[in-house]
């Protein structure tokens, strides 16, 4: 299946070095390991920086997967849409508010290459941002048990979701 | 304002880690001037030893996500030493569009996102997307471009997997050649806008003379091969790199500096430009006049410059060699096994930043016994400390905010990975 074909990219966002910051990317490896249709693609991007609006441009419609610290979910860390699950939040690119911009650019964050996007007007219409509380990103291998079990539950959210796209 | 000035910036990150520049004069004295990189030591070296020859391209490439390519290549062509391998021209030619493709995107990076703001007195790429959105967006597609040609000859940019020892992994088709030259003829018109953009800012007017060290070769702009030249006029075989090139380990700093002695020198665009730039392209030589580039230029600052005109450079360099590619037969030269010996081999190549040095030495089960890498980054820390030194008493009765201003951006001009964050570093000044 050629690119223009795909529908929806999912991206999986994180450091696996970090510990919880990798679960992100976590989600991203389960639903490789899952039959996907032809149609969906899954990228394990990591810690992109600003090749991040490479991956989110030009595509019909863009699931991002990345860690939230809890502390920075609201109001800092853009809007919950959704607060139903404890186990992952929605948050709407245009909501995502920053105080101070790091904007170093080799390892840009999430926030601000979306905050970027939007000050060149880039479309982030198509993109959607599940955010993964977690408690802390230290420098150990491997998720938390409760990281895990958030880990679980996004790639059921996703699988439900990609289901209902074939419908 | 008084000539007692301390200053500190506190936790530079992305020199391959953290630093921190200190300053201090009295009554117009510097007392104490150190760079100093405090990063954890990464072993690289060291987590080489005992491991297969083969191995260590793909570690290797982790040592830095912006110039993997470079890194992969240095490894590859050290590898290929060892093991007494003699690449073909087709495999060469592709190594050079890949490597001008990294400059690519490492150069407009640096130019456009960490240097521009400074001329548009705004803090970072966003406040200077608010400024100059075209400029912005039209770095961000020629940042993207170079990364297309990447991913559609090696499959990504970042730790490519289709470059290694002997040749490519799989041979790109002439589809791909043909995608790749469609992709590089689009960027020339943003890349003219952007030499457009900088020819009407003015760098700070700043010299010191120092060495320029760089690859030289009799009949190409060197990048990926050729003779090690110091612009003093010393020349060496790059498996002599030690005579020019020593590493000294400086007690305040978890980086070893790299010098010729007691002398410090300077890698990167500006001495390639100054050792070979009558070997540079056309188009290159009119961007750096539109630049007001001049050579040999001693003025740090124009290392900016420098990048830009090797940017027009490798765009009308890469679509000369993709011709040649898409002219020759296209043989398949996917890896081929290679029976392990004792060697030794040595890859010097032109990273974005400055020459690159990866040297291995293999027993004769092929595992390796000894690794040396020099990065760019290394080689210029004494040079930028020695600047700070020569700048600062020219700086002494400035405000307290522009000599900040003046030093970050000095350290900027060249390009170490300090450069991702100075702009947010705190100044502190003691009066």
């Amino acid at each position: 299946m050629s690119s223009n074909e795909i529908t929806l990219t999912v991206i999986g966002l994180g450091s696996p070095l970090m510990g919880d910051d990798g679960v992100g990317l976590e989600v991203a490896h389960r639903l490789k390991h899952e039959e996907l249709p032809g149609s969906v693609e899954v990228l394990s991007a990591g810690t992109p920086g600003i090749d991040l609006i490479d991956m989110i441009t030009n595509r019909e419609r863009v699931i991002i997967v990345d860690a939230v610290k809890i502390n920075e979910m609201n109001p800092s860390y853009g809007r919950a849409v959704d607060e139903s699950s404890k186990d992952f939040v929605f948050i709407e690119p245009e909501s995502i508010r920053k105080k101070e911009i790091d904007a170093s650019v080799h390892e840009m964050g999430l926030d601000t290459t979306l905050i970027l996007m939007r000050t060149l007007k880039m479309d982030l219409s198509n993109v959607t941002i599940i955010g993964i509380p977690i408690r802390s990103a230290e420098q150990v291998r491997g998720l938390s048990k409760e990281a895990e079990k958030k880990a679980n539950k996004v790639t059921e959210h996703i699988l439900t979701l990609i289901k209902e796209m074939r419908k | 304002m008084s000539h007692d000035i301390h200053i500190n910036f506190p936790h530079i990150t992305r020199v391959e880690g953290h630093g921190n520049i200190v300053l201090n004069v009295k009554k117009g004295r510097i007392e104490d001037l150190r760079l100093e990189i405090v990063e954890s030591p990464r072993f690289f070296e060291v987590m080489l030893k005992g491991r297969p020859i083969l191995e260590a391209t793909s570690i290797t490439s982790r040592i830095c996500g912006i110039c993997a390519i470079s890194h992969t290549t240095a490894s590859i062509k050290a590898c290929e030493g060892v093991l007494e391998i003699t690449p073909p021209p087709e495999v060469v030619a592709l190594r050079k569009v890949l490597m001008n493709a990294e400059i690519l995107q490492s150069h407009i990076l640096h130019v456009c996102f960490l240097v521009l703001p400074d001329f548009f007195g705004v803090g970072s790429v966003i406040p200077l997307a608010e400024k100059d959105p075209e400029t912005v967006k039209c770095a961000l597609r020629l940042k993207s471009a170079a990364n297309e040609v990447s991913r559609i000859l090696v499959g990504r940019h970042v730790h490519p997997v289709g470059m290694t020892v002997g040749g490519f992994k799989r041979w790109p088709s002439k589809k791909a050649f043909e995608e790749v030259k469609k992709v590089l003829e689009g960027t020339l018109k943003d890349m003219e806008s952007i030499v457009n953009v900088f020819s009407t800012l003015k760098n700070p007017e700043f010299e010191r003379e120092t060495r320029y060290v760089s690859l030289t070769a009799e009949r190409e702009y060197a990048i990926y091969d050729g003779t090690l030249l110091s612009s003093d006029g010393e020349r060496h075989d790059t498996d002599d790199y030690k005579e020019l090139i020593t590493e000294e380990v400086v007690e305040y700093s978890t980086a070893k500096h790299a010098k010729k002695g007691d002398e410090c020198l300077m890698v990167g665009a500006l001495a390639r430009l100054n050792n070979n730039f009558e070997l540079i392209s056309r188009e290159a030589k009119e961007s750096a006049e539109k630049l007001k580039l001049t050579v040999p230029s001693i003025m740090p600052y124009m290392n900016n410059s420098a990048q830009l005109v090797e940017c027009v450079h490798t765009i009308h360099d890469s679509l000369r060699l993709i011709d040649e590619l898409m002219n020759s037969k296209g043989k398949d030269l996917k890896t081929k096994s290679h029976k392990p010996k004792a060697g030794r081999g040595v890859g010097v190549v032109q990273a974005p930043r400055g020459t690159l040095h990866h040297e291995y030495e293999t027993d004769k089960e092929g595992l390796i016994t000894s690794v040396n890498c020099i990065i760019p980054t290394a080689q210029n820390l004494a040079n930028i400390e020695k600047d700070i030194e020569a700048m600062v008493p020219l700086l002494l009765d400035k405000p307290k905010e522009e000599i900040g201003r003046s030093l970050e951006m000095l350290v900027r001009a060249y390009d170490p990975c300090i450069s991702c964050s100075t702009h947010f570093l705190k100044v502190d000044f003691v009066e």
